[in-house]
């Protein structure tokens, strides 16, 4: 039987969290943009302070600044390469099932023992790593690895890079994903980790695999050791049990091609290589709700949600946490619009010094008055987002850069005295939200040669068109 | 306690630090709430943290570390909001509070209790019953051992009983 005071936190717990669960996501979007515009407004302000009266770095921080940091500019010493031996023991692969929860790729590796068993490790100075197994697809990389804190103080491991006879694969989104708090791990104590990269589609990786691991020690806030070693791992594991399609089929939304380059599903994933074709008249942001379907007669499979992988404005690959669908009679990817923009419509022009839009996408961008003073050369967008569920937190996105009526490019300053920011709910039933957005050309810009063009590289316009493409049919498209 | 998608944060841009944030946003406000106890001073909270996890995030060394790292931000707004308020605000509204929101009476004598702790005891009691946390989890956010943060939890369970 509980105690009272455990009867009435767990109680209270309860109330909390059904307040918690009511709020609309898009309250809590637009407070963390306006966090995010109040940040950039202080650092302006304190860089301001900073050069204005001379004050020492430290003293402007103390103003700022009420939370222990993490640490200051590391002292770093050149990597050392070093060897592997053996693990003490070998690795129980189920310690990093909770990890599977984060990444279907992971949760079929194991799942369906396809994980590599390596039991190599590396030790410095108290620290060790034991590689457990390891993954590959040909597409993303996988490293189990265990980290051991034999030393007295605060400490964890960094994975710095991954590469194949020196061809990295990519950082953005490299991760290790554990299913601890943090990656701390305290003297004594033991981390479970998985490591993950994507590779660059367009480059050749090969031969065995080389880690580079920073060890960061909490206490003196310096990396205490730098290593590199090399374990026994090629680019792709199951080259011989991937399915690759090249469907040559093509998605069409508002008279829009993107281009199915290529379906690939590997033991861990299924990938969807999409194009935008270069003839489109738009600019493609976004596929709205994509989803993969397979169908077997009456029977009908949906893999929802996809991560991707590599999206810029020309491409962009959706990975489906499945592998089989291919087994089914037939594979299609449907969505229910794609968010995009007329490429030459891609601007936002503006007169400064009468604060009108000149010219916009669409009528829904205004220039408003602030609730506030703004400096001069500031002004606040207004946007209104329609269909605002399927945005999702997509937010407009400017040019760091803007040009004059002459042709002259210049950069675009932090907010300094505009504090509205971010979506705000509406409250009406049509489904809509409000963006502010400031804008700082700077005060000089009133002098330049009217109007100031700003570039956009990112707009909600949104077209829901639910449409679909075939992708992988039984009567072989491979 | 999941782990955030991150990469480097020092090169980030805003839309992509936006979206890390936002993966996290809801366990955030779910912690600011338990603080501060209703919806305004919470999204303020979460604001606040938003920015100054915008300004700090080039020291944060360890990106993998970036959900214990906001909690803690969060937390520590949190007892800045609280403290500003009690100077500002007279313990007596207690009571005119409890009449308008029509709170039962243990959760007035909850929320009084609290606000007695020790901070250090609050956090973990806080984290553990309302984010349902390990001990594990709530030592890497707090920064201390894990049998800290147990010795930590026993005393400010029996500290809360005692005010009860």
């Amino acid at each position: 039987m509980l105690e009272k005071e455990q009867r009435i936190l767990a109680q209270d717990s309860d109330d909390i969290s059904k307040k918690v669960h009511d709020l609309p996501e898009m309250k809590l979007s637009t407070a963390v943009r306006r966090g995010m515009l109040q940040g950039r407004n202080r650092e302006m302000r304190r860089r301001k302070l900073f050069y204005g009266i001379g004050a020492i770095a430290v003293g402007a921080a103390a103003i700022m600044i009420t939370i222990s940091s993490l640490g200051v500019a590391p002292k770093e010493k050149p990597y050392e390469l070093v060897q592997t031996t053996r693990s003490p023991q070998p690795a129980n692969f189920e310690s990093f099932r909770p990890i599977a929860a984060q990444d279907q790729g992971i949760a079929a590796a194991l799942d369906q023992g396809l994980v590599k068993r390596i039991d190599q490790s590396v030790e410095k100075n108290g620290f060790r790593i034991d590689i457990a197994g390891v993954f590959t697809d040909g597409r993303k990389a996988y490293i189990m690895y265990s980290a051991h804190n034999q030393t007295d103080h605060t400490a964890y491991p960094l994975v710095e890079s991954l590469n194949f006879g020196g061809v990295e694969a990519s950082h953005f989104r490299a991760q290790s994903k554990h299913a601890m708090g943090s990656n701390m791990l305290m003297p004594g104590q033991t981390g479970y980790y998985v490591y993950t990269a994507n590779f660059v589609p367009s480059a050749s990786y090969k031969g065995d695999a080389t880690l580079a691991v920073k060890i960061w020690d909490s206490t003196t806030n310096e990396y205490r050791d730098q290593l590199k070693f090399t374990i026994p791992l090629e680019p792709n594991m199951f080259k011989n049990e991937e399915r690759i399609y090249h469907p040559g089929s093509t998605l069409t939304v508002d008279g829009q091609k993107i281009n199915v380059r290529q379906v690939q599903f590997t033991p861990l994933n299924t990938y969807v290589d999409l194009e935008y074709d270069r003839s489109n008249g738009k600019q493609i942001f976004k596929l709205l709700n994509p989803v993969l379907i397979g169908k077997s007669g009456d029977k009908i499979q949906k893999a929802y949600y996809p991560d991707t992988m590599f999206s810029d404005e020309t491409k962009v690959t959706l990975v489906f946490k499945t592998n089989t669908f291919d087994q089914l009679d037939r594979t299609e990817l449907k969505v229910a619009g794609v968010a995009a923009l007329d490429k030459d419509k891609m601007k936002i022009v503006v007169d400064l010094n009468k604060k009108e839009i000149i010219e916009a996408p669409d009528d829904h961008i205004q220039i408003i008055e602030p609730e506030g003073p703004a400096g001069a050369g500031e002004i606040l967008f207004h946007y209104k987002l329609e269909k605002a569920q399927a945005a999702e937190s997509f937010g407009l996105w400017l040019e760091d850069s803007f040009t004059d009526a002459e042709g002259a490019k210049h950069k675009r300053l932090s907010p300094e005295h505009i504090k509205q920011s971010g979506h705000t709910v509406s409250g009406n039933p049509d489904d809509s939200t409000e963006d502010y957005n400031p804008y700082n050309f700077g005060k000089e810009a009133l002098d330049y040669p009217q109007p100031l063009t700003i570039g956009i590289k990112q707009y909600w316009n949104p077209i829901m068109e639910s449409q679909s493409v075939d992708l992988v049919s039984k009567k072989g498209n491979r | 306690m999941k782990k955030a998608n991150v990469a480097s944060l020092d090169v980030m841009d805003e839309e992509a630090f936006f979206r890390a944030i936002a993966g996290e946003q809801r366990k955030l406000y779910s912690i600011a709430f338990s603080y501060m106890r209703n919806e305004t001073d919470a999204l303020e909270i979460v604001q606040e943290a938003a920015c100054r996890a915008w300004m700090k995030r080039k020291k944060l060394k360890n990106e993998q570390a970036f959900v214990p790292w906001l909690i803690r931000i969060t937390i520590n707004c949190c007892m800045d909001e609280l403290r500003r308020k009690k100077r500002v605000v007279p313990t007596d509204t207690f009571k005119e509070e409890a009449v308008q929101e029509m709170k039962s009476s243990d959760k007035i004598d909850l929320e009084r209790a609290m606000a007695k702790l020790k901070k250090k005891y609050r956090h973990v009691v806080m984290l553990k019953y309302y984010q349902d946390m390990t001990t594990a989890d709530i030592a890497k956010v707090l920064q201390k051992p894990e049998g800290t943060v147990k010795s930590w939890l026993r005393e400010g369970l029996k500290q809360l009983r005692k005010y009860l």
